[in-house]
């Protein structure tokens, strides 16, 4: 059997709060495995326990009780944390340096040099697609550039796991669709993607697995489909459904006694039309 | 330990200080303050005329050094929690004490560059008015001791050594930079008044206050014994003390930065970022 990307085991997390030491708890008993080469939504809202659980991890807290491994090995281990790429909420990096130089202080950090450094520096900014503007200061990027950016420190050393926190807070919708198209190229590269997100349509879109958080407590795991599916209620999408044929179907459904929730005319997303039409408009040559 | 890792740490906090506007701010005004120095003064002459513009730069150097260490510290740290940059770099391979490390040396290359650039320009403006005054009296002995200028802003670099390694202390303790510029100062304050803990030794009359003097001189550092501008920088005989007075800093600067830092390390071991 393989060994999971991440394994949580009775995992619980205690903080000391004031002077008379009050116990808040983070997380309770949390057991979860995350499999490798899946992206993985972690969910769950404010105070959940969402980032307390990553940042056991990533091995920068230690948990109260139980534990935490990394592909077999303790979080926070020099093997595991050299296996992990992080890329934080709203990253703010340096921002005197350029988006090469960035890649590059932090390939260094990973303990890469000479001309293994350069060859993972540009392979990282030729992934996230920013080999064309990498000579530009931090400072000038978009708020979809910088992303990229963190998303490129984060696979500089090629690591197996990526973990990131919110990663398409604040991206406009090309910029969210050119970041999930980033996602599933890892993922098919064998990387295991982590991603804790309140965007609940994007993660149903892009994960594999997901896992539910509340009040520190896992409360649901497993694939998006078991999660989401309800087996008392069918979908069915019909084209052409004319007015007269949609009383002979009402009226089947009622012979053939099936109760008919809802009939309404078919929608698309509005992410779709406003891609599409970003889409069409760059066909169209300037006048 | 990985000396690479400290080096580049410390590249980017220096980086990343001169930048600063604060440090841009207080350089500024510390030259400016020694280049206008001669206007300061109204009524001495002579070689009066020299110490008042030498006591002026050596108290600007002392007085912005100690603001830069612990504001400039204080910003850095706290900018790299509060931005996330610290959960990127430690989430790596790189141990604790190394990233705090690389704060130590970063910021102390950035005071010594404070320092030398300080000294030089002091240097310049005491070596003119000597010229001057030289011109204007006729004689030809040297009024100015420039090494001894140097010498002066190289003990106060290791007192700022010191004050770093303190501010990163209480950096690690804290949760804010306003709380650590604050608790700095004052600790500051207790190691430049900690010859009265020596007065209150020597003088207590009760075992206990001559233990909690004991206790106060042991622990807190005393920082008046890098203050040497009154026999330092003019050539007026004063002896500021022998080779083995230095050697003798030299130790307590060694003691004292690495007592901090290592608190700093150990109150940095477990902290939430």
């Amino acid at each position: 059997m393989d060994i999971p990307a991440i394994e949580l085991i009775h995992l619980t997390r205690d903080f000391s709060i004031g002077l008379r030491n009050y116990k808040l708890r983070a997380l309770q008993q949390v057991d979860l495995i995350i499999p490798s080469g899946q992206i993985f939504g972690l969910l769950g809202p404010n105070g959940s326990g969402k980032s307390t659980t990553i940042k056991i991890i990533l091995g920068l807290i230690p948990p109260s009780d139980g534990q935490c491994q990394v592909f077999g090995k303790p979080a926070g281990s020099r093997e595991s944390r050299a296996r992990i790429g992080y890329l934080p909420e709203n990253p703010v990096f340096y921002r005197f340096l350029s988006g090469r130089e960035l890649v590059r202080f932090f390939a260094s950090i990973s303990g890469m040099s000479g001309d293994t450094l350069n060859t993972a520096t540009e392979s990282a900014l030729d992934t996230v697609g920013m080999t064309e503007h990498a000579d530009r200061r931090v400072r000038t990027y978009s708020k979809g550039m910088l992303q990229r950016i963190g998303l490129a420190q984060a696979l500089v050393h090629d690591p197996d796991i990526i973990v990131l926190d919110e990663p398409m807070s604040g991206l406009d919708p090309v910029g969210t669709s050119e970041f999930i198209s980033i996602l599933h190229d890892l993922c098919a590269r064998g990387k295991t993607i982590l991603l804790a997100s309140h965007l609940l349509a994007r993660v149903e879109e892009v994960c594999d697995n997901i896992a539910i958080l509340n009040k520190g407590q896992l409360v649901q795991s497993g694939t998006v489909e078991s999660i989401v599916e309800d087996n008392d209620i069918s979908n069915l999408w019909v084209r052409g459904l004319t007015s007269p044929k949609e009383i002979a179907l009402r009226q089947f459904l009622k012979d053939a006694d099936l109760e008919l929730l809802e009939c309404k005319t078919g929608r698309r997303s509005l992410d779709d039309v406003f891609l599409d039409a970003l889409h069409e408009n760059k066909k169209v040559p300037p006048s | 330990m990985n000396l690479r890792r400290i080096v580049l740490m410390g590249r980017m906090t220096f980086a990343e200080g001169v930048r600063a506007r604060f440090f841009g701010v207080l350089l500024l005004i510390s030259l400016s303050i020694l280049l206008t120095s001669n206007f300061f003064q109204q009524f001495d002459f002579g070689t009066s005329e020299l110490k008042f513009v030498l006591d002026f730069g050596f108290g600007a150097v002392q007085l912005f050094g100690i603001i830069l260490c612990v504001v400039i510290t204080s910003q850095i740290f706290f900018n790299e929690i509060d931005q996330r940059t610290a959960i990127s770099i430690l989430s790596r391979d790189i141990a604790r004490w190394e990233f705090l490390a690389g704060k130590l040396i970063g910021v102390a290359a950035l005071l010594l560059v404070f320092c030398l650039v300080t000294g030089t320009l002091l240097s310049l403006v005491l070596s003119l008015k000597e010229a001057i005054i030289l011109k204007e009296s006729g004689e030809s002995v040297s009024l100015v001791e420039i090494n001894e200028v140097y010498l002066f802003v190289i003990l106060q670099w290791l007192k700022f050594s010191i004050i770093i390694a303190l501010t990163l202390c209480v950096a690690s303790l804290s949760q804010s930079s306003l709380y650590t510029m604050a608790v700095s100062f004052l600790a500051i304050l207790a190691c430049e008044l900690q010859y009265l803990a020596n007065d209150i030794y020597l003088d207590a009359e009760s075992s206990f206050g001559r233990a909690l003097g004991w206790v106060l001189k042991t622990v807190v550092p005393n920082l008046s014994i890098y203050n040497l501008g009154n026999q330092l920088g003019l050539n007026d005989n004063t002896a500021f003390g022998s080779a083995g007075f230095l050697f003798n800093i030299c130790l307590h600067f060694i003691f004292y930065t690495s007592t901090f830092f290592a608190l700093a390390v150990f109150f940095f071991r477990n902290r939430e970022i």
